[in-house]
C-alpha cells in the first residue's frame, strides 16, 4: 500500500502542518492552501497527491477554529454559527478544552462522515443528481430559517441580523442576469463584498474597537485557572463530553453529512442547522460545549461527504473538490461509478487517508495549535489587540488581493459595534451573506426555468419534504422559544 | 584610546569600502538595464484559484522560470466577473515583471458597458490555451446526435432550455452562435443562467436544463463518468483527449468557436526588446512535456500563437463577442 511508504507519511504530516496554518491565519482559507499545493499536485503520483490535499482539507477546516477561541474570529462561514461559543468557552475554561472539542468533534464527526462516504457514495451521489434549482431553494430557506432560531432570546434581532447579511449580498453582478448593483462606478465592487473579509471586521476587528473604547487593559478573570493547563484538558474532558453526548455528535454529523455531500453550499448550511437544533432542544440554558460539539462534528463530516458527488458523478461540490477532479484527470484518472470498479486500491487509499487525517491527525496537530493559542490567549490583552488588529489587515489584504476588502473589513468592524450596542447577533450577517447568493441564484433559476410560475415550487417531492421541513422548523422554533422564554421568566 | 595614525588608516578604509561599493552598485546598475529580467516576475489572474485559467497560468509559470531565470509567482486579483484583475494588469507598469492571464471576456465586457477595459490595453505575449465548448446532454437523453437535437428543436423551439454560465457568458454565445449556424432563433433554446459549468451540470443531471455548452474540459469528468453525452464539440478539429467526440463541421454545421482561451499579456506599451525575450521563454516553455501533457489530459486544448497572428486572433474575437452579444440583446 502506497500510503504507508515514508513519502506518503510524509505527505500527510506536511499536509497536515501546512493546513493548519493555512486555517489558522485569518483571510488563508483550506481552498488557498489547497490551491497553492496544485502546481506541486502535478509532479506527484496520485498516491501522495491525494492524501496530501486530504490532510491539507480536513486539518484546514479545524483550524479556523482556532482564529474562534483566540480572538472570536471565525475561519469559515460555517465555524461562525458557533465562534461565540467556542470563544467564551475558551475563555473560560481554557483553549486547549475548547479546542479539545474542536479537534475531537471534527474528529468524530470526519470518521462517520468517512464511513457514509465508504459505505454509501454510489447510492447517495444519485440522490444528490436529483437535485435541481427547486431544491436548492428550500435548502437555503431551511438554511436561514435555522439561522434566525439560532440567535437565542430576541428572534427579531436575529432576523435583522440575518436581513443585514442578505442586503450585503446583493452588492456586486447580479449572479443571474449580469445586472451591476450597488457599485458607486468603483470596478472593485462589482465583485461583490468578500464574505472572509466582512467576516474578519465583523468578529475580529469589531473586538479590537470595543475593547479600545472600553478601556480593557487589565488580564481576564480566568487567567488563574488557565494557567493551569494539562494534557487532559486537551483529551479526556472533550472525550468525556462526547461520550456522554454521543446521541448529539451522531445527529449533528448526520446533518453534515446529508446536506453535506450536496453539490453547492452544503458544508456550511449543515453546520447551521447543527447548531440551531442543538440550541433549540436544549435543556439547560448553559450549553456552550454541546452547541460547539453539534457545530464542528457536522462541520467535519462534511468535508468528507462532499467528496461524495466528485468520486461518484465527477461532479466538484466545492473548489477544493474541483481542484481534486482537476487532479484526477491530469493523471489520467476517471472518476464515477467505474472509479469504484476500477480503480480500488486508490479509492481505498482515498478513505484511508480520511481516516488516519481524523483518528491522528487532527488530535495530534490540533494539541500543537491548542497549544499555540493557549499561549496567545494567556498574553496581556493590550499586547494581544495589535497583534489582532493586524491580523485583520494582512487577513482581509490576503483574500484577493484587493486593497477595498481591508476598507470594508474595517467598515464592518465599525457596523459591528454598533450591532452588539444594540445586541444584534453577528453571525447571523454572515449567514445572511453565505447564504444570500445561493437563495437569489436559485431562486431566479427556478422561476426563469418554469415562466414565472410560482406553483413549480412545490411540483417536485424532494422540494416539498424539503419545504416541510422549513415550516417544521418555525413551528418547533416558535413553541421551543415561547417555552424557553416562560421558564426563565419563573425562573428569574 | 585609538591613535589618530590608526583613526585615519579606518577612514581610509572607509572611505575604499564605499567607493568599492558604489561602483559595484553602478555595475549592477548598468547590469539591471541590460539583463531582463533580473528579479521575481508577478501574473496576475483575474479568476479564482483552481480555475480553468489558474491552473494552466500556473502550469506555466512552473515552467516559465526555468527559461527566464527568474521565479514567477501567480496572484489571483479576484471580482467582478474578471474586471478586478483585468483591470489590475491594465493598470501595472509596462516593465516586464508583472504580466497576467487575459481571458475571452475582455473581449465581451466593453460591449455590455461594463468596463471601457479592451483587448487594446494590452502587449499580448501569446495564446497559450483554447477550450472549445462542448454540446452535451444527459446520457439518457432521446436524442442519439446533433441531428436529432435540431430537429427536436425545430419541432418544438422554446421548449428544451440551455445552461452553462451566466448570461451573455461565453457558452451562452456559443449557443447562440450555434443556433444561428443552424438557422433558428436563439428564443428556440432559451438559457438558463447559472454560476458556472458546474452548477448548470447539476442542473442537467437533475433534470432541470436540457443541454450544456460549456467547454469539454469541464464536461470530460461526467462524461467519462457516462453521466452525460457530448454530441459535438464547436472547434475546428477533434481533441486528442476525446477522439470519439466529432466537431460541428465534421457533421454538416458550419460553425466553430475558439471557445474559453488565455492569453499572457503584460500591460500596453511593453518595451519591443522585453516582448520578444518573453515570446521565445513562453514559446519555449509551452512546448515542454511537464507542461503540455497534464494540460492536454485534463481537456484544456493548446494553442500557440504570437506576433501579428496573435493581434488579428484578438480583432476577430473582439468582433465576433460584439456581434453575438448584439444578438443577445446584451450589447449597448
Amino acid at each position: 500500500m502506497a500510503f504507508v511508504s515514508w513519502e506518503g507519511v510524509l505527505a500527510l504530516i506536511a499536509g497536515a502542518l501546512y493546513g493548519a496554518l493555512f486555517g489558522a491565519v485569518p483571510g488563508l482559507t483550506a481552498t488557498l492552501a489547497v490551491a497553492l499545493f496544485i502546481p506541486i499536485a502535478f509532479f506527484l503520483d496520485a498516491t501522495i497527491a491525494l492524501p496530501a490535499i486530504i490532510a491539507i482539507s480536513s486539518v484546514a477546516i479545524y483550524a479556523g477554529d482556532v482564529g474562534s477561541a483566540i480572538a472570536r474570529i471565525p475561519g469559515t462561514p460555517a465555524s461562525a454559527a458557533y465562534a461565540d461559543e467556542l470563544h467564551s468557552l475558551s475563555r473560560s475554561r481554557g483553549a486547549l478544552y475548547g479546542l479539545g472539542i474542536s479537534a475531537l468533534g471534527s474528529s468524530f464527526g470526519g470518521i462517520l462522515g468517512t464511513l457514509v462516504l465508504a459505505g454509501g457514495a454510489l447510492a447517495l451521489a444519485t440522490l444528490a443528481a436529483m437535485f435541481s434549482s427547486f431544491e436548492y431553494f428550500w435548502i437555503a430557506v431551511l438554511g436561514l430559517t435555522a439561522g434566525i432560531f439560532a440567535s437565542g432570546r430576541h428572534l427579531l434581532k436575529g432576523f435583522g441580523s440575518l436581513l443585514i447579511g442578505l442586503l450585503l449580498s446583493t452588492v456586486g453582478v447580479d449572479p443571474t442576469l449580469g445586472y451591476p448593483r450597488f457599485h458607486f462606478g468603483n470596478p472593485a465592487f462589482l465583485g461583490g463584498l468578500d464574505y472572509i473579509a466582512v467576516m474578519i471586521g465583523l468578529f475580529g476587528f469589531s473586538e479590537v474597537l470595543y475593547h479600545m473604547g472600553a478601556g480593557t487593559n487589565s488580564a481576564r478573570a480566568a487567567d488563574a485557572s488557565i494557567r493551569r493547563e494539562a494534557l487532559s484538558n486537551f483529551y479526556a474532558g472533550p472525550l468525556k463530553l462526547i461520550r456522554k453526548a454521543r446521541k448529539l455528535v451522531v445527529r449533528s454529523s448526520l446533518l453534515g453529512i446529508f446536506v453535506g455531500f450536496l453539490p453547492g453550499a452544503g458544508a456550511d448550511i449543515g453546520a447551521w442547522v447543527a447548531c440551531s437544533l442543538e440550541k433549540l432542544t436544549a435543556k439547560r440554558q448553559k450549553n456552550e460545549e454541546r452547541v460547539v460539539l453539534a457545530g464542528v462534528s457536522s462541520n467535519n463530516a462534511a468535508v468528507a461527504s462532499a467528496w461524495i458527488p466528485a468520486l461518484s458523478l465527477g461532479l466538484p461540490g466545492d473548489t477544493v473538490t474541483a481542484m481534486v477532479l482537476g487532479v484526477f484527470m491530469m493523471k489520467g484518472v476517471t472518476p464515477g461509478p467505474l472509479l469504484f470498479q476500477e480503480q480500488m486500491p486508490l479509492i481505498w487509499i482515498l478513505f484511508g487517508t480520511f481516516l488516519i487525517a481524523n483518528i491522528l491527525l487532527l488530535p495530534t496537530v490540533g494539541l500543537l495549535t491548542a497549544r499555540i493559542a493557549g499561549t496567545a490567549l494567556r498574553l496581556p490583552f493590550n499586547l494581544l489587540l495589535p497583534i489582532i488588529a493586524a491580523a485583520c489587515v494582512t487577513g482581509a489584504y490576503a483574500i484577493n488581493n484587493n486593497p477595498l476588502d481591508v476598507g470594508v473589513m474595517v467598515l464592518m468592524g465599525v457596523v459591528a459595534l454598533m450591532l452588539r450596542r444594540g445586541g444584534f447577533p453577528l453571525a447571523q450577517v454572515v449567514l445572511g451573506m453565505v447564504l444570500g447568493p445561493i437563495l437569489e441564484q436559485h431562486f431566479m433559476v427556478s422561476a426563469i426555468k418554469s415562466n414565472w410560475n410560482a406553483l413549480s415550487f412545490f411540483e417536485r417531492p424532494i422540494a416539498l419534504i424539503l419545504m416541510g421541513a422549513c415550516v417544521a422548523t418555525v413551528i418547533l422554533g416558535i413553541i421551543a422559544h415561547k417555552r424557553r422564554l416562560t421558564g426563565n421568566n419563573e425562573g428569574g | 584610546m585609538v591613535s589618530p595614525r590608526l583613526g585615519v588608516v579606518v577612514d581610509r578604509g572607509i572611505v575604499w569600502i564605499i567607493g568599492l561599493l558604489l561602483v559595484t552598485l553602478c555595475a549592477c546598475q548598468t547590469n539591471v538595464e541590460q539583463a531582463y529580467p533580473s528579479r521575481p516576475l508577478t501574473v496576475i489572474v483575474p479568476w479564482k484559484a483552481g480555475g480553468g485559467t489558474d491552473t494552466a497560468t500556473r502550469a506555466l509559470a512552473a515552467v516559465l522560470q526555468d527559461e527566464l531565470g527568474q521565479p514567477v509567482n501567480v496572484v489571483n486579483r479576484t471580482g467582478g466577473g474578471g474586471i478586478v484583475g483585468h483591470y489590475a494588469l491594465s493598470q501595472a507598469q509596462p516593465d516586464g515583471y508583472t504580466l497576467g492571464a487575459i481571458t475571452v471576456e475582455i473581449t465581451m465586457m466593453h460591449w455590455t458597458g461594463l468596463t471601457p477595459l479592451d483587448y487594446t490595453n494590452y502587449s499580448p505575449i501569446a495564446l497559450v490555451t483554447v477550450n472549445p465548448s462542448a454540446i452535451t446532454v444527459r446520457s439518457d437523453a432521446p436524442w442519439e446526435d446533433i441531428h436529432d437535437l435540431i430537429a427536436a428543436l425545430e419541432a418544438d423551439p422554446g421548449t428544451l432550455t440551455a445552461s452553462g454560465t451566466s448570461l451573455g457568458g461565453i457558452w451562452d454565445l456559443c449557443r447562440i452562435g450555434f443556433l444561428e449556424a443552424v438557422g433558428l432563433d436563439q428564443s428556440a433554446m432559451p438559457w438558463v443562467p447559472s454560476q458556472g459549468a458546474a452548477p448548470a451540470l447539476q442542473e442537467l443531471l437533475a433534470g432541470g436544463v436540457d443541454v450544456v455548452t460549456a467547454s469539454l474540459a469541464e464536461t470530460d469528468a461526467l462524461r467519462r463518468a457516462g453521466r452525460v453525452r457530448t454530441l459535438a464539440l464547436m472547434a475546428n478539429e477533434r481533441l486528442s483527449v476525446a477522439p470519439d467526440v466529432p466537431t460541428l463541421k465534421e457533421l454538416g454545421i458550419d460553425y466553430a468557436s475558439e471557445g474559453g482561451w488565455m492569453v499572457l499579456a503584460a500591460p500596453e506599451n511593453l518595451p519591443n526588446a522585453r516582448l520578444e525575450l518573453l515570446r521565445v521563454a513562453v514559446w519555449n516553455a509551452s512546448r515542454k512535456p511537464e507542461f503540455s501533457v497534464p494540460l492536454e489530459r485534463a481537456g484544456f486544448r493548446l494553442r500557440h500563437l504570437t506576433g501579428d497572428a496573435l493581434e488579428t486572433f484578438l480583432r476577430e474575437e473582439d468582433h465576433r463577442s460584439g456581434i453575438l452579444l448584439n444578438e443577445a440583446g446584451l450589447a449597448l
